[in-house]
């Protein structure tokens, strides 16, 4: 086999590799462990541009194998001093290679809580959050039972940090997985918030006083209630929850916080 | 350590999908040009004022959205046709980011159009001043050797050309063919940028990421280091900027993907296989001051 022929066979094997394991991501909904899901339409346009691109390079192969081209290119390979061309190959394509292996050969999961030591916790309600956040929810002033789901996990959180007072006392339920400070030991309830994908994801949470009995386990997912507190924490007043009462739950089959951007 | 390993995963993998559709149509876009629209064209439409021509040379992208991995052998061929050296160094600089899919990509990634706005202002602010440094600075030929004529056999560009019928199938299925070869040209460079962008994430801990980046000057030479060795494609680069959003400065974040897109490992070599090794490193140098500087103007400005 020439290596104008192996070429092109690498090339489409590995095109036909990467459409199908797209396809199969987008059909069985695993694409949203990894990217924010107004991704899927652009997805479903490149796996078809894929099998396209497939298709020229299936074509141009029949096509150079009948007009006996590779056996003329073989021959200018050499003429360019191209002596390894073999190796030149594998080190052409070693990272698609390596791509393929690592999606194929490792299972998908979602995020670990460790991670959180990487990104750091809270971080995205910082100083510039806390600055265009200048009232407070108006739907939560009223209530005195305040439910965090999915849908309002982030704008909640973010009003918890910038107007704590303003919710002291109020009964709060929140699910999510536990996380504990290496250095303070601190204990907090957390989310993983996706804006594009989930190397940008950013650890949202609440910290929680579970009393000094608790059991609760990094990496283990709760669904709790508590009345809302504030503690004094480097000159920051911060929202804790004093938990009334929390369960053990089995870990979602989608974990992860999807920001809205429209 | 088996953890671990599942995190690389699933960060490493979800780079690499965000970054495909943009991957993906840009190099349609760029094989649509290839076989649809002549440089002859493009060099026609060169005003002759140098300050209109490094003006046109930056918005050229606009139209003829080119990624970084490509612009190295249309700028000798412009060269070699007569199109001044600044002009097709403003080009070369300014094509890749400042087209719609990097403009849109970059939206996307940041989900912010003052972000995108700002990469944008310092990238034209950087090719423009280049530009003209370099029409002050150099008059006479840059190439290596000038008189090669281009020559484009079957193998130069590293991939082996169209053999498929001139019908109107057999064209259409010749435009995805370069593309498929030029998909396998970048998308290389992206999968080693994602992968090194994941290992950053996964070693580096979040306090020695706070400290290089709450520190105003180290952020920005870090970051410009950063991009110039990844060495990933501009429509996907803003992806793994982001992944750093809450890490790093504004400033260090706007001048990573200003500098890489512009100057890379893989476009150097390329330049020192094309022009004389003296013109690349003032190239290289200048690109790294006005990016340091611009980054800084621009993002305050804003």
């Amino acid at each position: 086999m020439t290596y104008t022929v192996k070429d092109n066979c690498v090339k489409a094997l590995i095109l036909l590799c990467l459409a199908s394991i797209l396809f199969w991501l987008i059909m069985m909904n695993q694409v949203i462990l990894y990217v924010h899901p107004r991704f899927i339409i652009l997805l479903q346009i490149s796996d078809v541009l894929f099998f396209l691109m497939l298709l020229a390079q299936c074509m141009h192969l029949k096509n150079s194998l009948k007009q006996n081209i590779p056996l003329q290119e073989d021959v200018a390979i050499k003429s360019h001093n191209f002596g390894k061309a073999q190796y030149k190959l594998f080190f052409y394509y070693v990272t698609f290679i390596f791509t393929l292996a690592v999606a194929l050969f490792i299972p998908s999961t979602s995020l670990d809580s460790k991670l959180i030591e990487n990104k750091g916790l809270n971080n995205n309600i910082s100083d510039k959050f806390k600055s265009d956040i200048s009232a407070p929810l108006d739907n939560f002033q009223d209530t005195k039972f305040i439910k965090i789901s999915d849908k309002n996990y982030v704008d909640t959180i973010q009003n918890l940090y910038c107007h704590p007072a303003d919710y002291i006392g109020k009964n709060v339920e929140i699910t999510g997985f536990a996380y504990i400070d290496p250095t303070t030991k601190r204990v907090s309830i957390a989310r993983y918030v996706i804006s594009c994908c989930i190397a940008d994801a950013s650890a949202v949470g609440l910290s929680i006083d579970a009393g000094a009995e608790n059991n609760l386990v990094a990496g283990h997912w709760y669904e709790m209630q508590g009345i809302i507190s504030t503690v004094s924490y480097k000159k920051d007043i911060s929202p804790v929850l004093k938990v009334t009462w929390s369960n053990e739950i089995k870990k979602p089959l989608f974990t992860y916080i999807f920001v809205q951007t429209t | 350590m088996w953890q671990s390993l599942l995190n690389f995963k699933m960060i490493f993998l979800s780079i690499l999908i965000d970054a495909l559709p943009f991957i993906l149509i840009s190099v349609i876009v760029s094989s649509f040009l290839h076989n649809f629209i002549s440089e002859k064209l493009i060099q026609k439409v060169l005003p002759k004022n140098k300050i209109y021509s490094i003006l046109l040379a930056c918005f050229l992208g606009v139209i003829f959205p080119i990624c970084d991995c490509g612009t190295v052998p249309i700028v000798k061929k412009l060269i070699q046709k007569g199109v001044p050296t600044y002009s097709a160094i403003a080009f070369m600089l300014a094509a890749p980011i400042m087209n719609p899919l990097v403009i849109f990509s970059t939206f996307y990634a940041f989900n912010s159009w003052e972000i995108a706005l700002v990469r944008v202002t310092t990238a034209f602010f950087v090719a423009y001043i280049a530009a003209w440094i370099i029409s002050k600075s150099f008059k006479k030929t840059v190439l290596k050797n000038e008189f090669i004529t281009s020559e484009h056999d079957s193998l130069c560009c590293g991939h082996t050309h169209s053999t498929l019928p001139t019908t109107f199938i057999g064209k259409w299925l010749a435009f995805f063919y370069d593309a498929s070869n030029e998909f396998f040209e970048m998308g290389r460079f992206l999968v080693f940028g994602s992968f090194l962008s994941t290992i950053a994430q996964l070693c580096i801990p979040h306090a020695t990421l706070l400290n290089i980046g709450h520190n105003p000057f180290f952020s920005v030479i870090a970051m410009i280091l950063f991009a110039f060795l990844i060495s990933v494609c501009s429509s996907a680069d803003a992806f793994i900027a982001a992944s750093f959003i809450s890490s790093f400065s504004t400033e260090s974040l706007i001048a990573f993907t200003v500098f890489g897109p512009m100057i890379d490992i893989k476009n150097t070599l390329m330049l020192l296989h094309t022009f004389r090794t003296n013109f690349v490193l003032f190239l290289i140098t200048i690109v790294f001051l006005l990016t340091f500087l611009g980054s800084y103007i621009m993002t305050n400005l804003f």
